[in-house]
C-alpha cells in the first residue's frame, strides 16, 4: 500500500491531508499518478494479503506512520483521512475460496479506517472503494437507474458485500464507491494486463491470444487513466456527501469492433482463439444517463491509441534494441 | 448516500431491441417518433411478452435544423434515450453507423426521423425474422413511396440497375427502415470504412435477408416535393455500392479481354485455312493479318488489366474489412418462436 501525505495547508482549518492507498495495480498506479507526486510525499508500506496476524501488524504500523509520537505537539493534526481501496488480487473468474481472503483483508481496512476516527474524530474521513459494475451487473444490458445488482459468481458477490460492509461502517465517514466497467490501459509493468494490452503484446510477439468470450460478446471498456483522474478529482474535492458513481462510457462495443480498431492501431492482423463457455460471453451494456455529470470518458479509438503508445514506450524502455518489433499507426 | 441503482427489476430475460434513427432535420418529427415509440416500448413492457425496447439511439448528423437541441431535451426526458452528435455531417449511413455502434440490444431497428417508418410496424419485422430465421429484414413500400411516378419507377430502375452490376440479389430490397440481428448489424458497423456501403457489408455477414411490405409514404417529399436525395447522391450511392461489391465488375473486364482474345484466335484460324486451303473469304493481304494482331494484342491487354483490376479490388475489400468468417448465435430466437407462434 502507499500512504500519501500532503504537504500543504488544505481545507478549511488547515492541517494534512493523509491518503491510504490500498492496491496499486492497474487502478492503483493511476490513481497514484493522478493524485500527482509533486504535491504529495508518497510513502511505500508493506500489506500482506494472506495472513490476517500480518495484517493487523501492518495496519498497527500505517498507524504509527500517520500518527507519529510528535505528531498532536509539533505538527499540524491531520484534517483529511481517504482510504482508498482499489486492492485486489481476485479476479473475474476468481473461485469463492480465493475471494473471501479480500473480503477479510477488506474487513480489517474497515475497523482501521474506524480506528482512524477514533484517534481523530474532528477530521472528515473519507473511504474510497473501487467496486465492479461489471461483476455487480453482469448479463444485464443497458444498466440504468433502475437496474438492481445481481452478482453471477463469487467475484460479484463479493464486491457488492463490500459495497453493503462499507455503507454499514458507522460514523461520519464519507462514503464514496466507484463501480468500473471493463478497465483497459497501461499503468506500467507488473499489473494485470488485461485484454487490451495481452493482445497488442502478444500481436508483437506473433503469439496467439485466447479470449474469454466471442466475437458478439458485449463490453463497455474505460480508460484506467480516466478512473485515475476522476478519482484523484474526488480525493481533492471537499464534498461531505457519499456517493455512487458508475464510471463507464456509455458505449457498448462487441469484441469484434474491439479486435477492427486495435488490428487498425496496431497495423498488424492478431492471432486469436476463442474460449465460448457461455458465462464468460454474457453481454453488458450501461446506459449513458446513469454516468457522472462531470466524467468524460476518452473515446475508445483514442484510449487504444493512447495504451498502444504507452505499451510501445515501455516495451522501448526495457528493449531498445527491438525498435523494429514495433510500429503503429498514429 | 445516494444509491444510483435501486429497485425494480430489468427484463434480462427478454429479447431486447435498439431503434437507431439518423438525425438531419427531424425538428418537426422527433417529440412524435418519440412518442410513438414510448407507446411500443410500455405496449412491451405491460403486455408481458418476450420483448423490451431497452433503447432510442438519436444519430445526430450535425442537423441543420433544431433536432439536435430537442433530441438533448427528450434524452434528458428519457433514459432510454440516447443522443450521440456526430462532429459534423457525414451522411445517413455514417450517421446509422455510428447511432448502431452505441447499441448493445439483441435487435437492431433502423428507420427514419421523419415517420415515413412507423414504429408500429417494428414487430411485424421481428416476426418476419423469427418466422423465417433470418438476420435482416427489409420493410419494402407496396405502395407508391413518393406519389411521383417519375421518382418511384426510377428508384426501381435504379436498383435493379445495380443489382444486375454488382450481382447482390438484395439490392431492391435496400432500405432504410430495417430490422438486424445486433451481432450482425455491429459487425457490420464495426468494417466499414468510408466508402463501404452499409447494406452491402451486411450481406458479408449474412445470406438470411427477409421483406416485408408495408405502406411507406414519403410525407416530407409528398408535401414539399424536397428530397434528399439528387442525381449526384444517386451516383454517390451507386459508385459505394460498387466499391463495395468486390471484384464482380473488375471480372467483367477480364473476360471482355478473353473474348477478345478468343474472336482474334478464331479470326486468325482462319486467316491461316484460307492461306491454306483457299477459301471464298475475301481478306486483304497484309490487312487482315495485322488487324487480327491488334485485336488479340488488345485483348491482352484489357484481359491483364482486369486480372489487375481483380486484384486491386481484392485488396479493397481486405480494406474494408471483409471477414473470412463469422459466427453466429440464433439460440435465442426459440423465446420468440413459441409467443409469435401463438399470437395472430
Amino acid at each position: 500500500m502507499i500512504l500519501i501525505e500532503s504537504r500543504e495547508e488544505q481545507g478549511e482549518h488547515g492541517g494534512r491531508r493523509t491518503i491510504a492507498l490500498f492496491g496499486v495495480g492497474l487502478i492503483g498506479r493511476s490513481i497514484l499518478s493522478a493524485i500527482g507526486t509533486s504535491v504529495h510525499k508518497a510513502r511505500a508500506l508493506s500489506f500482506s494479503w494472506n495472513s490476517e496476524h500480518d495484517q493487523t501488524q501492518e495496519l498497527g504500523v500505517i498507524q504509527k506512520n500517520i500518527f507519529p509520537a510528535y505528531d498532536e505537539k509539533v505538527t499540524r493534526p491531520v484534517s483529511h483521512f481517504d482510504i482508498v481501496w482499489a486492492a485486489g488480487q481476485a479476479g473475474f473468474d476468481s473461485l469463492e475460496n480465493s475471494v473471501i481472503p479480500e473480503l477479510r483483508a477488506f474487513e480489517n481496512v474497515l475497523s482501521f479506517s474506524l480506528q482512524l476516527q477514533r484517534r481523530a474524530p474532528d477530521a472528515q474521513h473519507s473511504f474510497h472503494l473501487i467496486s465492479s459494475a461489471g461483476g455487480l451487473f453482469e448479463g444485464q444490458k443497458h444498466v440504468d437507474r433502475t437496474s438492481v445488482p445481481r452478482p453471477l459468481r463469487p467475484y460479484g458477490h463479493a464486491k457488492l458485500q463490500q459495497e453493503r460492509l462499507l455503507s454499514r461502517l458507522p460514523g461520519q465517514t464519507r462514503k464514496i464507491i466507484y463501480r468500473l466497467s471493463s478497465v483497459y490501459g497501461f499503468s506500467g509493468t507488473g499489473t494485470r494486463f488485461g485484454l487490451v494490452n495481452t493482445i497488442i503484446q502478444n500481436s508483437v510477439r506473433r503469439q496467439s491470444s485466447n479470449i474469454f468470450g466471442n466475437l458478439h460478446t458485449i463490453r463497455d471498456y474505460v480508460l484506467v487513466s480516466d478512473i485515475g483522474q476522476f478519482v484523484a478529482d474526488r480525493l481533492r474535492h471537499l464534498d461531505l456527501n457519499s456517493h455512487i458513481f458508475s464510471l463507464a462510457s456509455g458505449k457498448p462495443t462487441t469484441i469484434f469492433e474491439m479486435l477492427k480498431r486495435m488490428e487498425k492501431i496496431v497495423g498488424r492482423r492478431f492471432f486469436y482463439t476463442f474460449d465460448s463457455v457461455r458465462k464468460n460471453a454474457t453481454d453488458m451494456s450501461f446506459s449513458p444517463a446513469i454516468l457522472p455529470q462531470f466524467w468524460q470518458p476518452t473515446d475508445l479509438e483514442t484510449g487504444l491509441r493512447k495504451t498502444a503508445r504507452s505499451l510501445v514506450s515501455s516495451s522501448l524502455a526495457l528493449a531498445p534494441t527491438d525498435q523494429s518489433l514495433f510500429s503503429f499507426r498514429d | 448516500m445516494n444509491d444510483t441503482s435501486i429497485s425494480a427489476s430489468t427484463d434480462a430475460e427478454k429479447i431486447s431491441i435498439s431503434v437507431v434513427v439518423p438525425v438531419y432535420s427531424g425538428a418537426n418529427y422527433l417529440r412524435t417518433l418519440i412518442t410513438e415509440l414510448e407507446q411500443i416500448k410500455n405496449g412491451w413492457s405491460n403486455g408481458g411478452g418476450p420483448i423490451s425496447l431497452i433503447e432510442v439511439i438519436l444519430a445526430d448528423d450535425a442537423a441543420i435544423d433544431d433536432s439536435a437541441e430537442i433530441a438533448d431535451d427528450i434524452s434528458r426526458e428519457y433514459d432510454w434515450v440516447t443522443v450521440v452528435h456526430l462532429a459534423r455531417n457525414f451522411g445517413q449511413h455514417p450517421a446509422t453507423i455510428a447511432g448502431i455502434l452505441h447499441t448493445s440490444g439483441d435487435w437492431v431497428v433502423t428507420l427514419d426521423e421523419d415517420l415515413q417508418h412507423s414504429p408500429a410496424r417494428i414487430e411485424d419485422l421481428l416476426r418476419k425474422a423469427i418466422l423465417h430465421r433470418s438476420d435482416v429484414v427489409y420493410a419494402n413500400p407496396q405502395t407508391r413511396v413518393h406519389y411521383s411516378y417519375l421518382r418511384d419507377v426510377g428508384s426501381r430502375l435504379y436498383k435493379r440497375l445495380i443489382k444486375l452490376v454488382t450481382g447482390n440479389p438484395n439490392v431492391p430490397a435496400f432500405n432504410s427502415f430495417r430490422l438486424i440481428r445486433g451481432s450482425v448489424a455491429r459487425a457490420a458497423s464495426s468494417t466499414c470504412g468510408h466508402d463501404t456501403y452499409f447494406d452491402v457489408s451486411l450481406f458479408w455477414f449474412t445470406q438470411r435477408v427477409q421483406v416485408v411490405y408495408m405502406d411507406l409514404k414519403d410525407d416530407r417529399y409528398i408535401r414539399s416535393g424536397e428530397s434528399g436525395y439528387n442525381l449526384f447522391k444517386l451516383l454517390s450511392h451507386a459508385r459505394k455500392m460498387l466499391m463495395s461489391s468486390g471484384p464482380r465488375v473488375m471480372r467483367t473486364a477480364s473476360i471482355l479481354g478473353l473474348v477478345i482474345i478468343v474472336s482474334s484466335m478464331i479470326g486468325a484460324a482462319l486467316l491461316v485455312f484460307n492461306y491454306l486451303y483457299g477459301t471464298n473469304f475475301n481478306f486483304v493481304k497484309g490487312w487482315s493479318s495485322l488487324f487480327i494482331t491488334m485485336v488479340l494484342f488488345s485483348g491482352a491487354i484489357i484481359f491483364f488489366i482486369g486480372i489487375i483490376l481483380e486484384y486491386l479490388a481484392l485488396l479493397v475489400m481486405n480494406a474494408h474489412g471483409k471477414p473470412i468468417f463469422f459466427t453466429i448465435d440464433r439460440r435465442s430466437d426459440t423465446l420468440l418462436v413459441d409467443y409469435f407462434s401463438k399470437k395472430p
